[in-house]
């Protein structure tokens, strides 16, 4: 297989806040091919949108990328080392600030974010926010950016796009929003396209749409996506390669059909129990237990372990790496030393009583009296 | 065209606040317990001249009837007869209102152009010693009470060093000869700026302080909102994003606490007046009332209170250019 | 939740047996708890806190000297003590009302000298234009401007609480003819609302005070208001209603505690704001009268010494701002620690 067009080695971020440091993205990696789609998934607060945001280096103080190595086409966007001090540094070969924000932000990597609603400026028109990024990122006059965002706006299903070019972001719907945000990313012609939950905020019709779209568009453009979601349903239906995350670590890296009909990793499984699947019947869903700890003070072990019905003893003591664990290409690893590939005394170890564990997990993060 | 049309509303909406003002105030100087002609007349009064007084006065009416002459009288510019100076009160008014509407636009201009370049660096170099002496700067400003700073200025600029003087205001548009120690229209414009420099900082500082302090966190919080997070990952420079993806969001609050500043800065414009001896509004509306001069009280309430309303519509209005959603939203 | 049933009783005056206090007003609680412990971790807002404390404790005594044992002196059985206005002054310094003959009038503070001689110890800041110790009547000060401060906040609180409730809980017309009220008495400067009040009720220091609480009861109905429309749509109030609670009930013992927090905000920076207001009523004359002590009529008064004696004016004023500073800093914190947004 080629180079891949981003690669994301041990990826580490924390966030210094006062109550202490919070590991929210700890040692991840995944890379994306050209002209794939990419899923990002897990529940929310397991790291996902930290984990995109630090691609395009866009992670906001108290946070910080303290190791690992982001790439992208053959360039370092971001290196970094621990000195011998114990202080986390970038390297040599990290792209400095002003360039990285000249050649890839919006112009190789693009992203659309969660919420249409706060994502355009409200007192712009819709209009000129797209055409100044269309005019900073693909060197356009103002007049052939104006041209480019109208055409854009009509790629994306607007209707009357030169009407509505000229009107305010309220006066659109959620829907036709994240459309123009997704003209805003189509239009500057990014080889990558980051979508941290884009439809999370919308109904489920619009969703259907709006996804729709996206797989259109993604084979004319042929861009890549790294396409951050909670829901597997979105994840079957356009994603071709899945990463799972559970508390900062990615758990089982598959692709897509492999991840369904083979999955092997007891959270990945949980997370498909928890939603209704169109090739399976079953009798009830099962929603997974417990809330998922805090990333400030994770369990010991593998981070699952406390809310895993799969979980032994040794599960407690060993945080397992994303191995391969079945044939095939691309790869398919996963996190879990129920696995042969781990030679781990998971057989050996006597199972953890998982109610009590669960019982005992709510009361700890649970209750918001906790201080 | 819908901020025309928004701009009429708001208009049109303040004539009943205004029918509401007179009423309260109307209401609330006749509830004076003192009879503005006993206290003309004195003690033991002559009936007659009583009876004269009352009738010049239209007291001998009952109140309903007064009220209705008195708003006939002011749509046409007439607030009836100053006791103590004999005169009509909107003449006494029309020759006081400039002087106190220059050192109120003044110190507003002053306080506007510091605030916003503080709030904003301050915001900018958040928990940077630059922030932390704006901050400090700002809460003892917005806890000084203006007179005293007035005071303090004198002390410092007019008896210490002796450089600007301490009393009365110049009207920047007074002919030179009118005015001492200018033979020419620059020597005025000095001669003003002199008198007006410490009654504006005097004024100015508390809204300079107020502005600043929801500059700063107005900014902060816009600098977090995802418009200026997708700016930043489309590559737009931080100057610009600043300059322009921030800044006209972070103004809203901004314009709303000049609005509610004017209540105060006329409070001030009172004070300041008292302090630095300026013959405008606010020392008139202190004289009145201490000499119970009931016409005049009532006038200058009510052209503050006029003012206040149409500086009130004047930042809504602002607020509306600024945010295409309250234009728009015509929905009431 | 059994438990808080019996302290809301209190609150409401008649006990409704079959409705349980709302989950909602017991997490209210519990976050007053934790909004105090965030206070306390703030140095600024604690070292507002304390210095409000201190001046509280200061306007406290000051009043039982001045006002208590006025009243207590007309009866024998105290006044056979020696009890009399300003007895615990005179008994451990002097009356700070008292002009004394051997003393010179406008004595700079220690360690300064002015035309009028040499300040000394015995005045440390100095004296006033008839003789009497400047720090002594600053302290006296206090109890004008705290207790004044705070009744007429409470005046504005009350009444814009009962306002601004009645208004948001009851809507339709009630709550259009109230709000036109406030926004009416709104469009009046603040300052000159008040001026209006004395022009009509006369000079003193009680008109003025009534006058600042009247005068802000717009701002605070307002406020409750919008809480009240906000909290009113809840679920609890809605079970409540369904539960067959009344009305005025449903006001005192759900609604008012779940929309107390902002207006606590309000109200300590009203005290802030009502001080500096009444010190400027003070100054123009409209206040206190002479010879009580008032920082703002102090100021008045050294207006006319300022070049003799300069330091009359600076003491009154930074009185005013330390205690100014003091609940601003207290109302900054309480805000920040209700509003974790705004976290700076």
């Amino acid at each position: 297989m080629s180079d891949p067009l981003l690669r994301v080695d041990d990826l580490q971020v924390q966030f210094f806040t006062e109550d202490g440091v919070v590991r929210a993205v700890d040692g991840i990696s995944f890379d994306v091919h050209e002209g794939e789609l990419v899923g990002l998934v897990g529940e929310s607060g397991a790291g996902k949108s930290v984990a995109v945001s630090a691609i395009m280096r866009l992670i906001e103080s108290p946070g910080k990328i303290v190791g690992g190595r982001i790439e992208f086409d053959g360039e370092t966007l971001v290196e970094v080392e621990t000195g011998p001090d114990g202080d986390p540094y970038r390297t040599e070969a990290t792209m400095p600030d002003g360039e990285l924000r000249e050649r890839i932000r919006g112009r190789e990597i693009a992203i659309i974010f969660q919420d249409p609603m706060e994502s355009l400026n409200p007192v712009f028109t819709v209009g000129g926010q797209l055409r100044e990024f269309i005019e900073l990122n693909r060197d356009f006059s103002e007049r052939e950016a104006r041209e480019e965002a109208v055409s854009m706006l009509r790629e994306v299903g607007i209707p009357e796009p030169e009407a509505r070019y000229g009107d305010y972001p309220h006066q659109f719907s959620g829907g036709m929003r994240q459309r123009v945000l997704i003209a805003m990313a189509l239009a500057c012609e990014p080889s990558l396209i980051i979508a941290d939950e884009p439809t999370t905020a919308l109904d489920v019709t619009v969703e259907a749409q709006i996804l729709d779209l996206v797989e259109d568009l993604q084979d004319r453009y042929g861009t890549s996506f790294v396409w951050v979601t909670h829901d597997m349903g979105v994840v079957a239906e356009i994603c071709d390669r899945v990463n799972v995350m559970y508390l900062g670590e990615i758990v089982e890296q598959a692709p897509v059909d492999d991840l369904f009909y083979e999955t092997k990793h007891p959270y990945t499984a949980a997370l498909l129990d928890s939603v209704p699947r169109p090739d399976q019947t079953v009798e009830e869903l099962n929603p997974i237990k417990g809330v998922m700890p805090e990333a400030i003070d994770p369990p010991s072990g593998c981070r699952f372990h406390t809310r895993c019905p799969e979980a032994r003893e040794a599960c407690t003591t060993t945080n397992p790496d994303c191995r391969e664990v079945g044939f095939g290409d691309p790869p398919h690893r996963a996190a879990c030393i129920k696995h042969d590939a781990f030679d781990a005394a998971y057989s050996g170890s006597p199972p953890l009583d998982a109610a009590a564990q669960q019982g005992f997990d709510v009361s700890l993060s649970g209750g918001e009296t906790d201080d | 065209m819908s901020l025309i049309r928004y701009s009429t509303r708001r208009v049109l909406q303040a004539v009943p606040v205004l029918l509401g003002v007179v009423a309260i105030t109307f209401a609330l100087i006749n509830a004076a317990p003192g009879n503005p002609v006993d206290i003309m007349l004195g003690p033991s009064p002559n009936q007659a001249a009583v009876e004269t007084l009352k009738a010049k006065y239209g007291l001998d009416q009952p109140i309903h009837i007064r009220f209705w002459k008195y708003l006939v009288n002011l749509v046409q510019l007439d607030m009836g007869r100053s006791i103590y100076y004999d005169a009509p009160v909107t003449a006494k008014i029309a020759q006081r209102l400039p002087a106190t509407l220059l050192l109120m636009g003044s110190s507003f201009a002053f306080a506007i152009a510091a605030a916003v370049p503080l709030g904003v660096v301050s915001a900018q170099r958040r928990n940077k010693p630059t922030d932390h002496l704006t901050r400090v700067v700002s809460l003892v400003g917005v806890s000084t009470p203006s007179f005293w700073i007035g005071l303090v200025l004198i002390l410092v600029f007019s008896f210490h060093l002796g450089v600007l003087p301490a009393t009365n205001l110049v009207m920047p548009w007074a002919p030179p000869s009118a005015v001492a120690g200018a033979s020419t229209r620059l020597g005025v414009l000095v001669v003003a700026g002199e008198h007006l420099l410490l009654p504006m900082l005097s004024l100015g500082t508390l809204q300079m302080a107020a502005i600043t302090r929801i500059e700063r966190s107005s900014m902060l919080e816009v600098l977090s909102d995802d418009y200026v997070r997708l700016a930043r990952a489309y590559g737009v420079k931080e100057r610009t994003i600043l300059r322009k993806h921030a800044f006209r969001n972070a103004q809203l609050p901004v314009i709303t606490i000049i609005g509610l500043q004017l209540t105060t800065a006329i409070g001030g414009a009172v004070l300041t007046e008292t302090v630095f001896e300026i013959n405008g509004m606010g020392r008139l509306i202190v004289s009145s009332i201490s000499r119970q001069d009931f016409p005049l009280v009532m006038g200058t309430t009510l052209v503050f209170a006029f003012v206040f309303v149409v500086g009130v519509i004047l930042t809504d209005i602002s607020y509306a250019y600024v945010d295409p959603r309250v234009s728009y939203g015509d929905q009431e | 939740m059994a438990t808080t049933h019996s302290d809301s009783e209190t609150l409401g005056g008649e006990s409704v047996e079959d409705f349980d206090e709302s989950e909602q007003s017991v997490e209210a609680r519990v976050g007053w708890r934790y909004t105090l412990s965030q206070v306390r971790e703030d140095p600024t807002a604690f070292g507002g806190f304390l210095v409000i404390v201190a001046a509280a404790v200061v306007a406290v005594v000051t009043t039982i000297d001045a006002v208590v044992f006025e009243f207590l002196a007309q009866y024998q059985v105290f006044a056979q003590f020696g009890v009399e206005k300003y007895w615990l002054a005179k008994t451990v310094w002097m009356s700070p009302v008292q002009e004394s003959a051997d003393t010179t009038a406008l004595l700079p503070p220690v360690g300064i000298e002015n035309a009028y001689g040499q300040g000394t110890w015995a005045h440390p800041l100095g004296t006033d234009d008839r003789g009497r110790d400047i720090l002594l009547r600053l302290i006296y000060g206090t109890r004008i401007a705290i207790m004044v401060g705070v009744l007429a906040t409470a005046i504005g609180l009350v009444g814009g609480m009962v306002v601004g409730a009645v208004s948001g809980y009851y809507g339709g017309w009630v709550d259009d003819v109230l709000m036109r009220l406030a926004e009416t008495l709104y469009a009046i400067p603040f300052l000159v609302l008040v001026l209006a009040f004395i022009a009509a009720f006369g000079r003193s220091i009680t008109f003025a005070m009534i006058g600042v609480g009247v005068a802000s009861i717009p701002k605070f109905a307002r406020l409750i208001r919008s809480r009240v429309v906000s909290v009113r749509e809840d679920e609890y109030v809605e079970a409540a209603k369904a539960a067959g609670v009344r009305d005025r009930n449903i006001i005192l013992r759900h609604v008012i505690p779940n929309s107390f927090a902002p207006v606590l905000v309000q109200a300590t920076l009203q005290v802030g704001t009502a001080i500096i207001i009444i010190a400027g009523l003070s100054f123009l004359g409209f206040g206190i009268q002479p010879p009580t002590p008032s920082w703002g009529q102090m100021l008045s008064v050294s207006r006319d010494h300022m070049i003799a004696d300069p330091w009359f004016s600076i003491w009154p004023g930074l009185c005013i701002l330390v205690t100014v500073v003091a609940f601003n800093m207290f109302g900054d914190g309480l805000r920040d620690a209700l509003d974790p947004r705004l976290d700076n």
